[in-house]
């Protein structure tokens, strides 16, 4: 029998290998700080957060802003991607009208990713894929499928325990890294209570009239396919959730409760005269049931073991084997538009027109990636 | 001199007081039982009804005040009850009250269920458990599928109550304005 012992060549081998597996796997996670490429449409003009707070300026929480002014008087509408970047729907949403948008009346403020940092890394333990793909017009575009929290490289240790500053609430360590639990910010705090405190400054110096938060939920969760809106955009939510269901694109809504601090839905509305809103769409890919997490689930949502929790009964969205991105991505575009359309009629001179947004069946029929524009993309090297 | 201004005194006085009748006082009452923003959806309906009711989510019993119609819209929501503050049994408490008042005081009752399917369970058959044997009337969106259980049928069972159904909220239109109309109140 041969002997399996080594030899002092073969730990020097074994040594290489493992250095060029932690050089290939480093570089990998780097390559996540990497910005994705956008290509906002023309009439849009680039800021950072730190326009704002200019405490930001030079930090890697310094997200883009992209402001398109009409020059016609009306209403300003804020929408914000990227709070959690493991819920792309809401990046995707805030991308497709960065890239199409052509305001007519009042002015649009889009910020796609909002937690720069957030999209740079991924979740310990959730074995998320770092990117997936769509097909565009001549070519691939890329994006990242970043984590919940901000990155660890920024903030960290994470407290036992997350005081919020305002109210006193307690919550578990790991929130103080999560932008929706943050608001309304600190100025001298930590990174993300810092950047909550940005876009608070934000919505007030822009006196920004109507205001989204986009994210995902996972398809098990109560408050998916829903709209969170604050008491003063209650009616302005009750119109775009009945016009929707018209439609056949059911928004569940659900008040934005008043003891839950920290919240954009809830925080955004106390703090400034914009009328919050906070929409979820059911993301399997973020779900506790799922099976393989790779770039295809996020990108279709199909998933069997979410197939057999649909037909017991356990899901608050119709599923019916798949969940697409182009779906998820539909559904905020959409509602976002109706909420636009009736500005006006609760808010005086609050009207904004935009045009160039692919309607719901369009986006269904074509696929998201039919709307974006080709980039380059240093990252994949046209891969 | 004296006299004039007195009298016109008077008449402000008492065209303010007309005024402040058809400004605050409406012939409807709304109110939400479980929390949910169904009820806001209702609101928006009545609008377009030209009717503006008196909405508070959270009425008591003694905010009744002299209005024809209490619409009841039932459906739970545990963020509603959090943004309320009260528990699903402090809920029930206040919406007997507020039911058992109106029926005191001759109001018609109108109970109206909006969120289909996905405002049935647990949480929601306690408040309609609660509310609709109180109904003069009742309206279902998506009957067939809200009520696949008959829990409705069952709680107006005995009482010469149709169960009107629409299609969707927006749909409550013609079934609420037929409703309303048949007791006198557009």
């Amino acid at each position: 029998m041969r002997s399996s012992r080594g030899t002092a060549l073969t730990a020097a081998a074994l040594c290489v290998a493992v250095a060029l597996i932690c050089f290939v796997s480093a570089r990998s996670f780097l390559a996540m700080r990497l910005p994705d490429p956008v290509a906002p449409a023309q009439g849009f003009e680039r800021y950072n957060l730190s326009h704002w707070f200019p405490a930001l300026k030079g930090s890697p929480g310094d997200s883009d802003v992209y402001i398109q002014d009409s020059g016609v008087p009306g209403g300003t509408v804020f929408i914000m991607g990227g709070t959690h970047p493991n819920e792309p729907s809401g990046y995707m949403a805030a991308v497709v009208y960065l890239e199409r948008a052509k305001v007519t009346k009042g002015r649009l403020i889009v910020m796609p990713f909002a937690n720069a940092t957030a999209m740079g890394h991924n979740s310990p333990q959730e074995a998320s894929p770092q990117y997936f793909s769509l097909d565009v017009d001549g070519g691939t575009r890329w994006f990242r499928y970043g984590s919940r929290a901000t990155n660890p490289v920024y903030q960290w240790p994470a407290p036992d325990i997350y005081i919020h500053a305002q109210s006193g609430q307690k919550l578990d360590g790991g929130s103080k890294s999560n932008l929706n639990r943050a608001y309304p910010g600190v100025p001298d705090d930590s990174l993300t209570q810092q950047v909550a405190y940005g876009i608070i400054q934000l919505l007030n110096k822009e006196k920004v009239d109507l205001a989204f938060d986009l994210h995902e939920a996972s398809p098990e969760y109560p408050v998916v396919n829903a709209i969170v809106a604050h008491n003063r955009a209650m009616e302005l939510a009750a119109m775009v959730s009945m016009e929707l269901e018209m439609a056949g694109i059911p928004m569940r809504l659900e008040p934005s409760p008043v003891n839950f601090r920290g919240l954009s839905h809830r925080e955004w509305g106390d703090h400034s005269d914009a009328l919050a809103i906070l929409m979820e769409t059911g993301n399997p890919s973020q779900g506790r049931l799922r099976g393989k997490t790779d770039a295809a689930l996020a990108v279709t949502g199909k998933d069997k073991a979410y197939l057999k929790a649909a037909a017991l009964g356990r899901l608050f969205i119709p599923y019916e084997g798949d969940q697409t991105l182009d779906l998820r991505t539909a559904r905020h575009v959409t509602s976002m538009k109706m909420f636009m359309d009736m500005l006006g009629d609760v808010k005086e001179g609050g009207d904004v027109e935009v045009e160039g947004i692919p309607s719901f069946d369009d986006m269904m029929e074509r696929g998201i990636g039919a709307f974006l524009s080709p980039v380059e993309d240093d990252r994949f090297d046209g891969k | 001199m004296k006299i004039r201004f007195s009298a016109f005194l008077s008449a402000l006085a008492i065209a303010s007081t007309l005024m402040a009748g058809v400004s605050f006082a409406s012939d409807v009452a709304l109110t939400s039982v479980g929390q949910s923003p169904d009820a806001m959806m209702v609101k928006v309906v009545l609008k377009s009804l030209k009717i503006v009711p008196d909405y508070e989510a959270l009425m008591k019993a003694e905010e009744l005040s002299g209005q024809k119609v209490l619409i009841a819209v039932v459906g739970g929501s545990s963020k509603g009850l959090g943004a309320a503050g009260i528990d699903k049994d402090q809920e029930v408490a206040r919406s007997k009250a507020l039911l058992e008042k109106a029926k005191a005081d001759n109001m018609k009752i109108l109970v109206m269920h909006v969120g289909g399917p996905g405002r049935r369970g647990a949480l929601s058959d306690l408040f309609i458990s609660a509310a609709v044997p109180f109904a003069d009337a009742l309206i279902i969106v998506d009957k067939d599928n809200t009520d696949m259980d008959g829990l409705f049928s069952k709680l107006v069972e005995g009482k010469s109550i149709e169960i009107l159904s629409a299609d969707n909220v927006r749909g409550t239109k013609e079934p609420l304005e037929s409703v309303l109309s048949s007791w006198g109140v557009i």
